[in-house]
């Protein structure tokens, strides 16, 4: 008894840096060993694909306000490189935009990575419009003319002079809008562009903020939602190609695995010492 | 020996530097650090410049052209530019104490007008919508069964409300909270009917997960109201919302962790991938 | 001169009504290369449609750009002739012509949403059925215009709930100021704070205060102060060391301010020391390893994290944790939550900090914006119970009247 104590004991006062290098080697070892574990796909993630997948060939577009950072591109790009190539495959258009300054290069080269891959034409089938600062007033600005808020894309043409974009005034002409981000840029768009303008907005965030626009789900307010990588690798399996998303999983779950176990230890480690404790508290 | 290998290994150093603090702190840690705050303001000052402030501020003002068409001098558009563009300059008079009040009228007008670009849909984002969401726990229930037992539960609360608040006279507080109570019963047994009969199809699982959304909705609320002693049935409320808020914590740290492990992975794939191609 | 005028006038006249004329009667031959080929050329235009109407259409933003057309289908569409495969719209700015395309929809559409029209300006419609080859002659509407609305009357609810809202804070702020007694509840987190103190005390180690690391504008930041007065008051009549260290310029001189007076106020000025109220740095982590730095130095008994907190958090709870302090915090960022509840004894969650800091200053405007949204709340769960009795008994149109999309 006294050994299994002195054993949490240990556990307990255990030096951090023990499990940061646990934690290196299991994320490090599955990109060797790929295991393979299957992904489930969760209802959130199978709406906000049967959204995209109602885009029409060569029909209205789909708005992707890719808002985030590379702070939190590992979540997030996986996301949007999967939707990207969701839409160029069934020959959808889409606009490219975001919200975030360091969202530009992100955008930028997730769009053209994409959009190379699947043979898509700038100005056809995607435009890239850049950023514009002042998120509410953006959003808002866009449901009544996209053009007042940009007018012109990130290259300096203006939106009148690419072809795609005729016809494409507002909010009306969008049937589906998707923001990917790891700040609240996924909620100002249910705010400002589904509120007032009844656009149907999908969201893509990081695990972080998936709790935060769970309640929009239910309510409709959302169309659907990826949460973290998890939910990268969930819409990677719907369209058959897995990318870095899916590879990640694997050190996932190995971690979640042992962080569980490290719970469970640090808890009975807990209880074992308090119990140990109280009993030499009485025993003097 | 590409650029492309070049400006990989200056991220992957920089990557290497910043997790040295695991180790502890140190000066590698601290200069990509300092790097990072100076090169984005560098980048961001770029991007604000060329996607905004050029082609909505200068061109239209000096160069009378907004999105490639001509704007008039003096016009309402060129107006437009210009105002707002002074307006943003008076900000800069912080730098200068004397005057520094001025730059009080562009913030006035900036947290006024965002103030109220906010307030409309964010009442109906986070209240109405949710209000409107939260009362219909049973949505999408069609078995007839249900729907009379629901109604004639419903008519149960309703009389339970009207003998608290007219027949007792009791408190207005109490007969809420005996009615909430009497809603979460009778939608618990509404459903419990439902599920007897339709044995446990997807739809109910749905509907189950709205019921609980509605208990917890309200044992919050309840917790966080501040005007009475928690007791009696608000404290039982109450006690149900903390249960909730814990489970919400407990989930949402889950995914915090889960998020930080997720920037780990792609940090370290982009070391083992792109940087060393050992994959 | 008269008389040449007058000649001129009616040959405009008379050139203008042909025009109209033609344009109403004459079947249109038009290229779309539907006919098949080895068929007589079908040269009888189909019937025309009829009841063109046009009204402006009222939408969740009602930018009054969009006008709905809505007609009778042509006798020729399901019936007659059978040979209507779809209509022309045509849109004009002038009664006298026909105007631009609009659009052309299949046979069997009734309606159509023109969507690009500037508001305010004057249009004339006109619908002519086609069967591939032939236009019909024209039913014509007009003139109409979108108007943009000053009030949208399917938001009505909105309008409605802010408006009690602030009417409600405004009101308990106002009962405040004039000196009526509202009731809060005793938070249970300030016994927390006092026990921790008090604990401080019995072991003679000095109590640690984080305002957060948010502005002095940060409301966050404000309630704590409010609540380090208090806090203050306590170490004060114990002659406890109180340690405050700040991220902000500005939010050490109010901290200062703050304790000096509460010091005074309980009749310790001496004791004060200036001291223990630091200004440590603005950058988030340096910050965060400085008080860690403290909490493993100095070793408080008692640690109170009140106010604004992002990612150090956690730093600073679980360096407290592993130093074997008492540990309190609060704070509306809903995000650090989790980690304060996990690692501290108690937690003020959210809305709690305010509370605490109303129910401690009986400040009207914190007790008013307090006593509002308490009493939202109420009107809240009000509505979401009658909402489920209505839903319940099948009377939906209350629910809808909060649809607001």
């Amino acid at each position: 008894m006294a050994s299994v104590t002195e054993f949490f004991e240990k556990f307990l006062r255990i030096d951090r840096r023990w499990i940061f290098l646990a934690i290196a080697i299991a994320v490090v070892v599955p990109f060797f060993l790929p295991l393979g574990l299957p992904v489930v796909v969760t209802p959130p993630v199978q709406r906000l694909y049967d959204a995209v997948e109602e885009l029409e060939l060569g029909g209205p577009p789909l708005l992707l306000s890719i808002d985030y950072t590379p702070a939190t591109s590992p979540e997030l790009e996986p996301m949007s490189t999967a939707i990207l190539r969701h839409v160029f495959r069934q020959d959808a258009r889409v606009i490219v935009m975001t919200l975030h300054p360091a969202g530009y290069g992100m955008a930028e080269s997730a769009i053209l990575a994409a959009a190379e891959e699947e043979g898509a034409e700038y100005g056809e089938d995607f435009c890239f419009l850049g950023f514009q600062p002042g998120t509410s007033a953006v959003i808002l600005g866009l449901g009544v003319n996209i053009s007042n808020v940009f007018p012109e894309d990130a290259y300096g043409t203006p939106l009148t002079e690419i072809p795609m974009m005729e016809g494409i005034r507002n909010y009306d002409d969008i049937p589906l809008l998707i923001s990917l981000a790891g700040w609240s840029a996924s909620e100002a768009w249910v705010y400002y562009a589904h509120q007032p303008y009844g656009q149907r907005v999908g969201g893509g965030v990081t695990a972080v903020m998936a709790t935060d626009l769970y309640p929009y789900l239910d309510s409709g307010q959302l169309v659907g939602l990826l949460g973290g990588m998890r939910g990268a690798a969930e819409y990677e399996e719907l369209i058959g190609q897995h990318g870095s998303g899916v590879r990640g999983m694997d050190s996932q779950s190995v971690i979640h695995l042992i962080i569980i176990i490290l719970i469970i230890l640090g808890n009975l480690a807990y209880f074992m010492t308090r119990r140990q404790r109280k009993l030499a508290g009485e025993g003097t | 020996m590409t650029l492309t290998f070049i400006w990989t290994t200056v991220g992957a150093l920089l990557t290497l530097c910043v997790y040295s603090f695991l180790y502890k702190d140190n000066p590698f840690y601290k200069f990509a650090e300092h790097l990072v705050v100076g090169v984005s303001a560098g980048y961001y000052l770029v991007i604000y410049y060329f996607n905004f402030i050029d082609p909505n501020v200068v061109r239209p003002v000096f160069q009378l052209e907004l999105g490639g068409e001509a704007v008039a001098f003096g016009g309402t558009e060129w107006w437009m530019a210009l105002i707002p563009g002074l307006l943003g300059l008076l900000l800069y008079t912080r730098f200068f104490p004397k005057i520094a009040w001025v730059g009080r009228w562009p913030l006035g007008i900036y947290v006024g007008g965002y103030a109220g670009l906010g307030i409309s849909p964010v009442m109906q984002a986070r209240v109405i919508d949710q209000m409107q969401a939260a009362s219909s726990p049973l949505a999408g229930v069609p078995d007839p069964f249900a729907a009379a037992t629901n109604a004639a539960l419903g008519f149960a609360i309703f009389v339970v409300l009207t003998y608290f608040l007219l027949v007792k006279r009791h408190i207005v507080a109490r007969g809420i909270a005996m009615s909430i109570g009497a809603v979460v019963l009778s939608a618990v047994a509404g459903y419990g009917g439902y599920v007897v009969l339709s044995a446990l199809s997807a739809q109910g699982v749905v509907s189950m997960t709205n019921i609980l959304l509605v208990v917890g909705l309200l044992g919050t609320l309840a917790y966080f109201f501040f005007s009475m002693r928690h007791a009696g049935l608000l404290g039982g409320l109450a006690r149900i919302g903390i249960i909730f808020l814990m489970v919400g914590f407990g989930a949402s740290f889950g995914y915090t962790v889960m998020s930080r492990i997720s920037l780990l992975i792609g940090r370290v794939s982009f070391l083992l991938t792109d940087w060393l191609h050992l994959i | 001169m008269m008389r040449a005028s007058l000649a001129v006038l009616s040959v405009l006249i008379v050139a203008l009504s042909c025009g109209w004329a033609s344009a109403q009667d004459d079947p249109v031959p038009i290229e779309t290369g539907l006919a098949p080929p080895d068929t007589i050329p079908d040269i009888l235009p189909p019937a025309p449609a009829t009841d063109l109407t046009a009204v402006d259409l009222v939408d969740n933003d009602d930018a009054g750009d969009k006008i709905e057309l809505t007609w009778t289908l042509s006798p020729d569409d399901a019936g007659g002739m059978r040979d209507v495969t779809g209509y022309y719209l045509w849109r004009s700015e002038s009664p006298d012509a026909r105007g631009d395309t609009l659009a052309l929809v299949v046979a069997g559409t009734s309606s159509f949403v023109d969507d690009t029209a500037v508001p305010g300006v004057p249009y004339y419609y006109a619908v002519t059925a086609t069967d591939g080859t032939s236009l019909s002659g024209e039913a014509a509407f007009g003139p109409v215009s979108g108007r943009r609305d000053w009030f949208t009357v399917s938001r009505l609810a909105v309008l409605v709930l802010a408006a009690i809202f602030f009417a409600l804070v405004l009101a308990f702020t106002r009962l405040a100021e004039k000196g009526a007694e509202l009731f809060v509840r005793r938070i249970p987190g300030l016994n927390a704070i006092e026990e921790a103190v008090g604990r401080a005390t019995e072991m003679g180690r000095p109590v640690l205060y984080v305002p957060g690391i948010g502005e002095i504008d940060n409301i966050m930041t404000i309630a704590s102060l409010t609540i380090l007065s208090h806090v203050a008051k306590i170490t004060a009549r114990y002659e406890t060391p109180l340690i405050v260290p700040t991220a902000r310029a500005v939010v050490m001189s109010a901290a200062e301010e703050v304790v000096k007076e509460a010091y005074a106020e309980a009749g310790k000025p001496d004791a004060y020391n200036p001291d223990n109220i630091r200004y440590l740095s603005d950058a988030q982590f340096a910050f965060a390893g400085a008080v860690n730095g403290i909490m493993l130095r100095e070793r408080p008994a008692a640690n109170l994290y009140l106010g604004a907190f992002w990612a150090e958090s956690l730093l600073l709870a679980e360096t407290g944790f592993e130093a074997g302090a008492i540990q309190v915090a609060g704070t509306a960022m809903v995000s650090q939550l989790p980690f304060f509840v996990t690692a501290c004894d108690y937690t003020l969650l959210g809305e709690e900090l305010y509370a605490a800091s109303a129910y401690l200053s009986r400040e009207p405007k914190l007790l008013g914006g307090l006593k509002g949204s308490d009493w939202m709340k109420i009107i809240t769960i009000g509505l979401i119970v009658v909402g489920i009795i209505m839903n319940l008994a099948g009377a939906d149109a209350f629910v809808e009247w909060f649809h607001t999309n």
